[in-house]
């Protein structure tokens, strides 16, 4: 499955996505992650034949498919609202694209009944039900059974648990991708919430402004981002702005303000402006912090409880400000603000983003 | 906090605002019938229930019982005992029978009716709903209902100029070289044939066929189009199997309106079918009429009363089901259907499947999907695909098209009418000049406004249409009250007035009242006024009372279904707001409840007044000798064959209301729309 140069522009004014490029390997969990309006349903669309691009290609096993209507996709969509048919049964629904495919009657229930087994749902019990008569994850399944049952090799599923509760949201979560991991089905996952997208992808495609910002495994998403917008959106991040200074023996100087931070000098150049993106969690404190590489002088200016941790934001005495978590391994302890603190960090744990 | 006076006012007992005397006398009920929750129910729906059960049902018995009358030697009629001759002759089928035969044309041109009226409906309405730019929509609607607010006699009339070789509509076409065009037309608009009686009902009720599509057609969420192409079907049958499938209940709610008004039709064929294409109506019609008929206009009057019934018992059972989410309604009324049609016309090779029985048969073990033995891609047939590169390129021009001529059909022969109420010379299909003769008249011609008839006519529908709706709205307050707020035994039983009241033909609606007036003033009033030693029977003149009386009986039902919207869209905290505030629970109803549903009710009195000006055929049936309304002075002009531009401008002044009608509904905001929302 291939993407290659697809554009969008709607209306000939909203540019909705622009020169969107990837490959995705049969058989993966492929997830697309930005913001709300960022792009993707559009992206998902235009593979699914929904939407015509305005310029680029797409390629499903090798074959363009890009000029043909969507009932001649081998691919299945799974729609934010489901899109269930309200006037059939939950078998009704699952058979749809079966029949569409002329599908014999009698293989056509027994694939119905395999695919309500693949969702867990007793088909005995669920077959005949309307609809309007299932609970929103008991929906949830029927439309990823209707999907299913046609045998695409490209699945697109377009946030479909955002209706969902958090704990079922989760449980589906779960599932949906044993079962991609069993059927060896290409899957293609929109949503706009970055765990669920950690989670569950084996590659993440994150999208801004309808542009791919950095494509990559989980971990190099989290810890290596690529923009400052990647860095912002997935997790938190305190965000310098600076110039490099001086490289040596591996290591290079940042100069932010009046001060100079050690960086990881492997890919800078003297003189280059450059951002460094330090994830609160990697931010040391008090006594811990005296060890590391940077270390600054600062004044709590807040503290936030976040359940695991505390979140400080200390004001450093050189001018910015940096968020840090602490970690809260005694019920009661706190640190009250104004509380004067040493904050440092390494600089293997800082990443440089050149954009 | 210092209180501020009006503060200080307000919760001084004695500073109360003044009551009206109805005010008063509400709040006594109120607190006679606190705690007793029945009581009050009773009285609230006592006065509604009654009018429809007396005005509205009781007549229909009254017809069944005077099929079995007879007359005597010296020509009275007498009831018991039954002679059930009347009834036989109603069902024979020899060869010398009236009444099945009519019977049967009548229903066949009904069925086809409602055929064309759904094909051409479903056009329209699709393209309203699905193809147009949302801007366009509420426009475009709105051009379909306002035919709807002109009387049927009026757009009937209004086709005439088609019809007449010497019209300038054709001899336009012929100068321009439309030769064959105006051959075609004149072919196609005949009086006196069956196609131009089709074709006139068509016209008339077609937005009781295109309304509830519209609503349901606009309903259907195009993201259901999408998977269903998504799962691989075409365009043509993602129509077939999700959007179809998803307005057959708006079909089959157009179908019946359509076809219950067709059968009970009388007037449509009357205008335009002549003596050849008569109805079952013009026979119940011309029976009742005359001394002697008024059994046999009984008898034969059942059958549509019973079909009627018949069909919306049919479909409140349908409606229920629907309701519950009872999911075989579908498949097992129309699957079958449309199976068995299929057959017939030999389309299609076995039905498909609706549901999959999944009783029975081991439970499967492992699944066996496995992404590499997948479908192969669908590929579609040419002819298949052909038909979706037509729908997708020239599909909406097409229907667009269709729409448009339709919307010149309504429109263009309205305003020929008013063009020629302005006509200098006496005709109503070539123009001489602009005047107001007809309206104003000149010394050898009677105007408009000279005729005397012309005037009261206008005067009494004013008077009519005006206490029909008050009247009709005052019940259906007090019905949609009952209905919005309690749950109550006969609930059923008044929404089954309310449908009764809304479909029943309104020849029936005429023929049944006339027919209970008759009996009271025999058998009731007469005998009883003799026996209080009055000198002569006291008797119910059929007049001013009998009509509005009539006209209130079927604008009930279209005021209580405008005010059920009113009450269910009221948020009801409001009134628990200014309970807790201190007002008790008549003043909470005049202050807070009424202001907010006056929009409503206001609709509701506009549209009763605007059904009532425009009525005829229950009017026929009751107006006695004395009362002549605007349609019936158009109606008995054009059926004496005294067409005059005088007609045009009799015609022209109905317009006008309606028109007045739409402003001030429109200015109101989507409340006309909403009645038709199902
Ligand atoms: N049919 C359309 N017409 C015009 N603009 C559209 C249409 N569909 C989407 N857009 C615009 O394209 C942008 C991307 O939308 P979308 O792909 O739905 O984003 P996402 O799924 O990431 O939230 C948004 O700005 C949206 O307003
Ligand atoms: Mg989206």
């Amino acid at each position: 499955m291939e993407i290659k140069g697809l554009t969008k522009i709607f209306d000939n004014t909203v540019n909705a996505v622009n020169d969107v490029s990837f490959g995705i390997e049969r058989g993966s969990f492929f997830t697309l992650l930005g913001p709300s309006g960022s792009g993707k349903s559009t992206i998902l669309r235009m593979i699914g034949g929904l939407e015509k691009p305005t310029k680029g290609k797409v390629f499903i096993g090798g074959r363009e498919v890009t000029a043909l209507p969507p009932y001649e996709r081998d691919t299945s969509m799974v729609f934010q609202s489901l899109a269930l048919f309200p006037h059939l049964t939950v078998a009704g629904n699952i058979a749809f694209g079966l029949r569409m495919r002329k599908v014999p009657k009698e293989a056509i229930q027994k694939r119905v009944d395999e695919a309500l087994d693949l969702v867990e749902l007793p088909h005995r019990k669920y077959g005949r039900r309307k609809i309007t008569q299932l609970s929103g994850g008991e929906r949830q399944r029927v439309a990823l059974a209707r999907a299913l049952v046609t045998e695409p090799r490209v699945l697109l599923l377009d946030e479909p648990f955002g209706a969902l509760d958090l704990k079922l949201r989760k449980q589906m979560q779960v599932e949906t991708k044993k079962l991609q991991a069993r059927l060896g089905i290409t899957f293609i996952f929109v949503t706009h919430d970055q765990e669920e997208a950690l989670t569950m992808s084996n590659v993440i495609g994150v999208i801004n402004k309808g542009r791919v910002e950095q494509m990559g495994n989980s971990k190099e998403i989290y810890e290596r981002p690529a923009t400052r917008f990647v860095a912002g959106f997935i997790g938190e991040a305190n965000i310098l702005k600076g110039t490099i200074d001086r490289v040596e023996d591996g290591s290079a100087f940042m100069k932010t303000g009046e001060v100079a931070v050690r960086v990881v000098g492997e890919t800078v150049v003297a003189g280059e402006e450059i951002f460094l993106s330090i994830r609160p969690e990697k931010v040391r404190i008090g006594t811990d912090a005296g060890a590391c590489e940077n270390v600054f002088e600062g004044t709590v200016l807040d503290e936030v409880y976040i359940g695991l941790a505390s979140r400080l934001t200390v004001q450093l005495d050189v001018g910015p400000k940096l968020v840090a978590n602490l970690q809260i391994s005694d019920i009661g302890h706190t640190v009250p603000v104004g509380t004067r603190i040493q904050v440092g960090w390494n600089s293997t744990n800082a990443v440089v983003i050149k954009t | 906090m210092a209180t501020r006076p009006a503060d200080q006012a307000r919760q001084t007992p004695t500073q109360k605002p003044k009551e009206t005397a109805l005010v008063s006398l509400g709040k006594r009920i109120a607190r006679a019938t606190r705690g007793a929750g029945q009581l009050r129910l009773f009285l609230i729906l006592i006065s509604p229930t009654f009018w429809l059960l007396l005005f509205l049902v009781v007549p229909l018995f009254f017809v069944a019982l005077y099929g079995f009358a007879w007359y005597d030697e010296s020509y009275i009629l007498q009831i018991w005992p039954f002679d059930p001759s009347n009834y036989q002759d109603a069902i024979s089928i020899a060869p010398d029978a009236i009444v099945i035969p009519l019977l049967l044309r009548t229903f066949g041109m009904a069925a086809l009716t409602t055929i064309v009226s759904l094909a051409l409906g479903y056009v329209m309405a699709y393209y309203i709903a699905r193809v147009a730019k949302e801007k366009w929509r509420g426009l475009l609607m709105g051009l379909v209902v306002i035919p709807f607010w002109v009387s049927f006699v009026v757009r009937i009339y209004a086709v005439f100029p088609f019809t007449a070789e010497e019209s300038f509509v054709h001899t336009g076409l012929n100068s321009w070289g439309l030769g064959v065009l105006s051959d075609l037309i004149l072919g196609f608009f005949e009086l006196g044939t069956g196609q131009m009686v089709v074709f006139t009902l068509m016209y008339v009720w077609l937005p009781f066929m295109i309304l509830p599509l519209f609503a349901s057609l606009s309903k259907v969420d195009p993201i259901l189009l999408e998977a269903a192409y998504d799962l691989g079907a075409s365009r043509w049958r993602a129509f077939l199997h999700v959007t179809l499938p998803l307005t057959y209940p708006a079909m089959i709610v157009g179908s019946i309106l359509v076809f219950i008004t067709s059968v009970g039709a009388f007037i449509e064929p009357d205008m335009v079918g002549g003596g050849a294409w008569q109805f079952i109506g013009n026979y119940v019609q011309t029976q009742f009429s005359f001394t002697g008929g008024l059994p046999q206009a009984s008898a034969s009057a059942l059958f549509i009363i019973v079909v009627t019934v018949l069909l919306i018992s049919a479909y409140r059972k349908y409606a229920e089901l629907e309701e519950e989410g009872e999911t075989e309604v579908r498949s097992r009324v129309i699957g079958p259907l449309l199976a068995f049609l299929k057959k017939r016309l030999g389309i299609g090779k076995a039905s498909e499947p609706s549901a999959i029985a999944t009783d029975g048969g081991e439970p499967v073990a492992a699944p066996a999907l496995r992404a590499s033995h997948h479908e192969t891609p669908i590929k579609k047939a040419a002819w298949e695909r052909a038909l979706d590169v037509v729908a997708e390129r020239a599909g909406k021009y097409l229907l667009g098209a269709a729409t448009a001529i339709m919307l010149l059909m309504f429109f263009v022969p309205l305003i020929i009418v008013a063009v020629f109420s302005f006509n200098s010379i006496d005709s109503v299909v070539t123009f001489g000049g602009f005047s107001l003769d007809w309206w104003l008249g000149r010394p050898d011609r009677d105007g408009l406004f000279e005729d005397e008839v012309a005037l009261s006519s206008i005067f009494y529908s004013f008077v009519i249409a005006g206490l029909s709706s008050l009247l009709a709205v005052l019940f259906g307050m007090l019905a949609a009250f009952a209905i919005t707020r309690y749950t109550f035994r006969i609930r059923g039983l008044l929404r089954t007035l309310m449908y009764l009241g809304l479909v029943i033909p309104s020849l029936v609606m005429g023929v049944s009242l006339a027919i209970l007036i008759r009996f009271l003033n025999f058998y009731m009033l007469g005998p009883l006024s003799l026996g209080y030693g009055f000198p002569t029977p006291i008797q119910w003149e059929f007049g001013l009372a009998s009509v509005v009386v009539g006209h209130t009986t079927f604008n009930i039902p279209l005021a209580t279904l405008v005010l059920i919207i009113s009450f269910r869209e009221f948020d009801r905290t409001l009134e628990e707001a200014a309970m807790n505030l201190g007002a008790d629970e008549m003043t909470t109803f005049f202050r807070v409840t009424l202001p907010n549903i006056m929009p409503g009710i206001i609709s509701a009195i506009l549209l009763g007044f605007t059904f009532s000006f425009d009525e005829l055929p229950v009017t026929l049936f009751l107006a006695g000798g004395g009362v002549v309304t605007m349609p019936m002075f158009i109606y008995g002009l054009i059926s004496k064959k005294i067409i005059t531009p005088r007609v045009n401008a009799a015609s022209t002044i109905v317009l006008l209301l309606s028109l007045v009608f739409i402003a001030v509904m429109t200015r109101m905001g989507r409340r006309g729309g909403q009645l038709f929302r199902i």
